[in-house]
C-alpha cells in the first residue's frame, strides 16, 4: 500500500498492527515505511484520538524506556524507568498541540522530539532534587533524593513565583557588583571564590565579594516588603 | 547586631565564617559571642532562603532548552536562551548532555542475511464475500469448526489471491465466550500470523498451520478486526463482530 488516501483509510488497529511490523524493520536497518506511524501521530495528536494515544503509548514504550536507561543522568536518580517513561509522554502530549503538529511534517521528527522529551523528564527530576537539597540545607553532591513529585501544572506555578521574587530582588539592586553578587550566590548557587574567578574585573578581591554580599543581604533584610515575603518563602 | 567587638573585623566576616574561610580570630570569636551567634544564625537563614527561592530562577525549562535545541524556538526566544548560556553553567551543562544524548545512535540489531531479503509487504483491505454458497450451503468449512456448534457464519472474505472464511463457535471449554475459527487459501499461507485486534489493542494471536486453519479462544462478544500477516501479504479483514 504506498497511496497516502489508503493509510488514512485503515482502521486504528490496522494502523497499530502497520506501524508495529514498520517499527520492527527500522529497528533491523532494513528498509522501512515511517507514514503509518506518523499517522498513528496525528490522529492522537490531531483528532485527540485516545485509543491512538494508548497504541503510541504501547508502540514506543520499548524505545522510550531504552532512551531512559542509556541517559547519563539516569544512574543518579532514585526513580524506576517507567517514572520517566511516563513523564516524556506527558511532555510530548501537553507540548504538541494539534496547530504545532504541522510543524512536525515526518515521524524521525516527532521521535527526536519525544527523546529530548525523555531527557527533560530526567533533567526535570535533578532539578528538583537539587532544590529539595536546598531546602533541607543539605550538601549539593549528596546522592539524588526523590523530590516532592511535581506536575506540569505545578512546576510552571513554582517556577512563576521564583521568577516574579527574582525580579523584586532585582529591583532593590543598585549596580553590577551587587547584582553579579546576588546573582551569582542565590540563582548560580556559586561560592564567592568561584564568582571572583569568573569576574575578576568587578571585585579588587575575595573580601570585596564578602563585603558585597553582606551589605546587599543587609539592606535585603531591613526591606520591610521584601521581608514578609522572605519570611513566606522559608 | 549588639556586639562591638565584631565590628573591627571586616565587613563580610559573618558570611566568612558561613563559607568556613574566615579568620581564625573571627571563628573564634563567634563561637564565644551569643550576639554574634544569634546574626550568623540570621544571617544564614537567610542566605538558605534566597538560595531556596532564587536557584536557578531566571532558567529556561528543559523543554525550552530542548526545542531551543531542536531549534524549534522563534528567533527572538532562542536569542534569549543563547545570551543565558553565557552566564549559566547549569544551563550550559544540560546542553551538553543534550546534545550528547541526541547524538547517540539508536541501538539498533544487525539484520540477517534472510532479514535483508525481506519482501516488501503486500496489504490488502479484505472484502465480504459470502456468508454462503449458491445453494445455500457453507461453501467452505474451517476445519476446527466441524468440532463445535456454530453460532455465525461461516462468511467468506477476499483479499488479492487469497481467501478468508471465518466463524464464530462457542468456545467448548468457556460456554459464555466465543471461538473464531478460521481457514485461510492462497498461494502461500503456512507461518502466517493471525492477529485479532479490538480498539487499537492486539487482543489474541495464533498462526496459521500448514493447511490454512487457524483458530483463536476465549473471545468476548464484541467487534474486531482481523490481520493476517506474513509470507509477504497483510490482510485486515477490518470489522469482525463477534456475538
Amino acid at each position: 500500500m504506498s497511496d497516502p488516501q489508503e493509510i488514512t483509510s485503515l482502521t486504528l488497529a490496522g494502523l497499530a498492527h502497520r506501524c508495529s511490523e514498520e517499527t520492527h524493520l527500522f529497528f533491523r536497518r532494513l528498509e522501512y515505511d515511517p507514514r503509518y506511524c506518523y499517522e498513528l501521530f496525528r490522529r492522537a495528536i490531531v483528532d485527540a484520538d485516545q485509543d491512538a494515544h494508548a497504541c503510541l503509548y504501547r508502540q514506543y514504550l520499548p524505545l522510550v524506556a531504552g532512551w531512559v536507561e542509556r541517559h547519563p543522568a539516569f544512574r543518579t536518580t532514585s526513580e524506576d524507568t517507567d517514572y520517566f517513561v511516563n513523564r516524556a509522554f506527558e511532555k510530548l502530549w501537553h507540548a504538541i498541540t494539534p496547530v504545532r503538529f504541522t510543524r512536525f511534517d515526518d515521524l524521525k521528527s516527532l521521535l527526536r522530539y519525544l527523546k529530548m522529551c525523555t531527557n527533560s523528564a530526567i533533567v526535570d527530576f535533578n532539578r528538583r532534587s537539587e532544590l529539595a537539597l536546598i531546602d533541607d540545607g543539605s550538601d549539593s553532591d549528596e546522592l539524588r533524593v526523590a523530590p516532592a513529585p511535581g506536575d506540569i501544572e505545578e512546576d510552571t506555578i513554582a517556577r512563576v513565583d521564583r521568577s516574579q521574587f527574582w525580579r523584586l530582588i532585582v529591583e532593590r539592586l543598585n549596580n553590577d557588583k551587587e547584582r553579579a553578587v546576588i546573582y551569582a550566590s542565590f540563582v548560580l548557587g556559586m561560592k564567592p571564590a568561584e564568582l571572583l574567578e569568573s569576574q575578576p574585573q568587578l571585585f579588587d578581591d575575595i573580601k570585596d565579594v564578602y563585603r558585597t554580599k553582606q551589605n546587599v543581604l543587609e539592606r535585603l533584610r531591613r526591606d520591610t516588603q521584601l521581608a514578609s515575603k522572605l519570611v513566606d518563602a522559608a | 547586631m549588639a556586639c562591638d567587638i565584631i565590628t573591627h573585623f571586616p565587613d563580610g566576616a559573618l558570611l566568612m565564617v558561613i563559607d568556613g574561610v574566615a579568620d581564625p580570630a573571627v571563628s573564634q570569636h563567634v563561637a564565644q559571642c551569643a550576639d554574634c551567634t544569634a546574626d550568623l544564625k540570621l544571617l544564614r537563614e537567610t542566605t538558605t532562603t534566597l538560595l531556596a527561592s532564587l536557584y536557578r530562577a531566571t532558567c529556561p525549562t528543559s523543554l525550552q532548552l530542548g526545542e531551543y535545541s531542536l531549534g524549534l524556538l522563534p528567533t527572538q526566544e532562542s536569542t534569549l536562551i543563547e545570551s543565558h548560556l553565557a552566564s549559566c553553567p547549569h544551563c550550559s551543562a544540560e546542553l551538553g548532555q543534550l546534545d550528547a544524548f541526541m547524538a547517540e545512535p539508536e541501538p539498533m540489531p544487525a539484520p540477517s542475511r534472510s532479514e535483508s531479503l525481506a519482501e516488501p509487504v503486500r496489504m490488502f483491505i479484505a472484502r465480504l464475500v459470502s456468508g454462503l454458497n449458491s445453494l445455500g450451503q457453507p461453501a467452505i468449512t474451517p476445519a476446527f469448526a466441524a468440532l463445535r456448534g456454530s453460532v455465525d457464519g461461516p462468511v467468506t472474505y477476499e483479499a488479492g489471491e487469497y481467501r478468508a472464511v471465518i466463524e464464530i463457535d462457542e468456545d467448548l471449554d468457556r460456554p459464555d465466550q466465543r471461538a473464531l475459527t478460521g481457514l485461510l487459501i492462497g498461494p502461500s499461507v503456512a507461518g502466517v500470523a493471525a492477529n485479532l485486534w479490538q480498539h487499537g489493542k492486539r487482543v489474541a494471536t495464533t498462526e496459521v498451520d500448514a493447511f490454512g486453519n487457524f483458530e483463536l479462544l476465549g473471545l468476548e462478544a464484541g467487534d474486531y478486526e482481523l490481520i493476517l500477516s506474513g509470507s509477504g501479504i497483510e490482510i485486515h479483514i477490518q470489522s469482525l463482530p463477534v456475538s
